[in-house]
């Protein structure tokens, strides 16, 4: 191209007859601003960019091994060292991710700067070869003109002439301009995605793990202590089967009841399970059948709150049986008195008529049984019949009465006799059933 | 014991494959080294394509450490679970 330039300024040189000495814009300056971007290679930029980033196939690796590394992290869920594994498998595959990234932006970057010097290439030439065109009509006219004959005409031919030269190579500086500036700007960017990817932290090393030895030690000594990381976790597997064993024992100490028993080994058995409160429920309704005031079971309620941990089961068991012993005593006794006060009230209901009301006595019989919640609802109705009964006769005698009982073994007035022998019953009774 | 099901054959199984595969892969990250001439992106950009040639060195060698570090730690998971593989069996036999 530059010798088109240099080419269309000569030809005008040579017409001019000696006016013209040539163009303003050297054609040194626009050799040079043409030759910026010589040796420039795009596709070498593609190709060792792919050099630096896929000689390690992260698309080969993940077939078999994200989905091996990952299942295996999710299956075996212990130890740093696993985690490691994970943060180095995620690590390297997201920086195969970032760095394949960098490839797919060198390829972009090598088609842009190809695009930028074709077009400035291509704009070059064409106002080259316009140039060069111009020129030779314009240098073909000059020589059919003289320019003794007509001196203006030549002299405004040469300045058309070497404006259009300067022009050309003016325009030509201001093209390479905006293509080296295009040029340094799409390096600029791929340099910067690259140090983006290179800034990325570096993977933890591998944790120094007791190796092959530790392994040996640990096979050869029974947990002894060669070993001191693999130690710990057989200490505590040895520790839990243990205890289950020593709860075994623990658990006939409760003989007392014989039902928890059985759910004991299961509650043993599944410590860490928290279904443990669904069972306790379970047993609740076996003590309730001893203690049958679910009326005061709002004492009972505090056991679900040991219901949290593992121990409460045995613990709320026991405070259930003896929960269970002092009501049953307490309804024992009060079932015992209740009876008493029932059979010192039979003997007067029985005459009369409320006899209906009466079936109610029999219930004390279950007072001995676990059932006793029927026992203290007959006895505070046996005390209202006769109150009742007495309130049926609300008849003004009654007051009298009791002032006649006790004058009664006084000598009595003989007006009173007549009222005295209705009367005179009812006060016998009471007095015999007090 | 929080659910862990640890199966050591799978395991190593699965860590053997990993670790060849890194392996693989480490030879190939080894084999390819970028060597981008400074000229290449042209006369007046001699600089640039420098600074671009370092920094597909550090891209290349960021990701040779990488897989440097997931075949070390591979080996290191390795290493592990063939100690409690052994450790398990061990204390599976002290129980029986």
């Amino acid at each position: 191209m530059i010798d088109m330039y240099r080419g269309a300024e000569r030809m005008l040189v040579g017409a001019s007859r000696g006016h013209y000495r040539g163009a303003s814009v050297a054609p040194a300056a626009v050799a040079q601003a043409l030759g910026s971007t010589s040796g420039l290679q795009p596709e070498q930029l593609a190709t060792h960019t792919r050099a630096a980033v896929t000689g390690s196939s992260a698309l080969r690796m993940r077939g078999g091994l994200v989905g091996t590394a990952l299942e295996l992290v999710a299956e075996i869920a212990l130890g740093e060292v696993f985690e490691r594994l994970g943060d180095a498998a995620v690590d390297w595959f997201d920086n195969r991710d970032s760095s394949e990234e960098l490839v797919d932006a060198a390829d972009d970057a090598a088609d842009a700067l190809n695009d930028i010097t074709d077009v400035s290439d291509s704009a070059c030439t064409e106002i080259l070869v316009a140039l060069q065109a111009v020129i030779s009509q314009l240098c073909a006219f000059l020589a059919r003109v003289d320019p003794l004959e007509h001196p203006g005409i030549f002299a405004e031919c040469i300045a058309a002439g070497s404006e259009l030269i300067d022009a050309a190579g003016t325009n030509i500086l201001e093209l390479c301009d905006d293509r080296d500036a295009a040029v340094a700007g799409c390096l600029d960017e791929f340099l910067a995605r690259g140090r983006v990817v290179c800034e990325e932290p570096a993977p933890r090393s591998a944790p120094a793990v007791a190796g092959a030895g530790a392994a040996a030690a640990a096979g050869a000594a029974a947990g002894a202590g060669a070993a001191a990381e693999p130690a710990p976790p057989p200490k505590k597997l040895m520790e839990t089967p243990t205890t289950p064993q020593s709860a075994a024992p623990v658990e006939p100490a409760e003989p007392v009841e014989p039902a928890p028993p059985p759910k004991k080994p299961v509650e043993p058995a599944a410590p860490p399970e928290p279904p443990a409160p669904p069972k306790k429920p379970a047993e609740v309704p076996t003590t309730p059948q001893t203690v049958t005031p679910p009326e005061a079971e709002p004492e009972p309620e505090p056991v679900p709150e040991p219901v949290v941990e593992e121990c409460p089961p045995a613990g709320g068991d026991d405070f259930c049986g003896v929960l269970g012993v002092v009501g049953l005593g307490v309804l024992l006794v009060g079932a015992a008195m209740l009876v008493e006060a029932l059979a010192d009230f039979e003997m007067p209901q029985l005459p009369e008529d409320p006899t209906p009301e009466i079936p109610p006595a029999p219930k004390p019989e279950p007072a001995p049984a676990p059932e006793p919640a029927p026992a203290p609802e007959p006895a505070p109705e046996p005390p209202p019949p006769p109150k009742q009964n007495l309130a049926d006769v609300p008849e003004p005698p009654p007051p009298p009465k009791k002032i006649d009982t006790v004058p009664a073994p006084q000598p009595a007035p003989s007006p009173e006799t007549p009222s005295t022998p209705g009367t005179s019953a009812v006060g016998a009774r009471k007095a015999g059933a007090w | 014991m929080s659910g862990i099901s640890l199966e050591h054959t799978t395991a190593l199984t699965a860590l053997t494959h990993l670790l060849t595969d890194s392996e693989e892969q480490q030879r190939l990250q080894s084999q390819s080294q970028p060597a981008l001439p400074a000229a290449a992106c042209g006369r007046d950009f001699a600089d640039r394509g420098a600074a671009i040639a370092e920094m597909l060195r550090g891209i290349h060698a960021a990701g040779t450490t990488r897989i440097d570090a997931l075949r070390a730690t591979t080996d290191a998971a390795a290493t592990q679970v063939r100690v409690l593989r052994d450790v398990d069996k061990q204390f599976g036999g002290e129980l029986s």
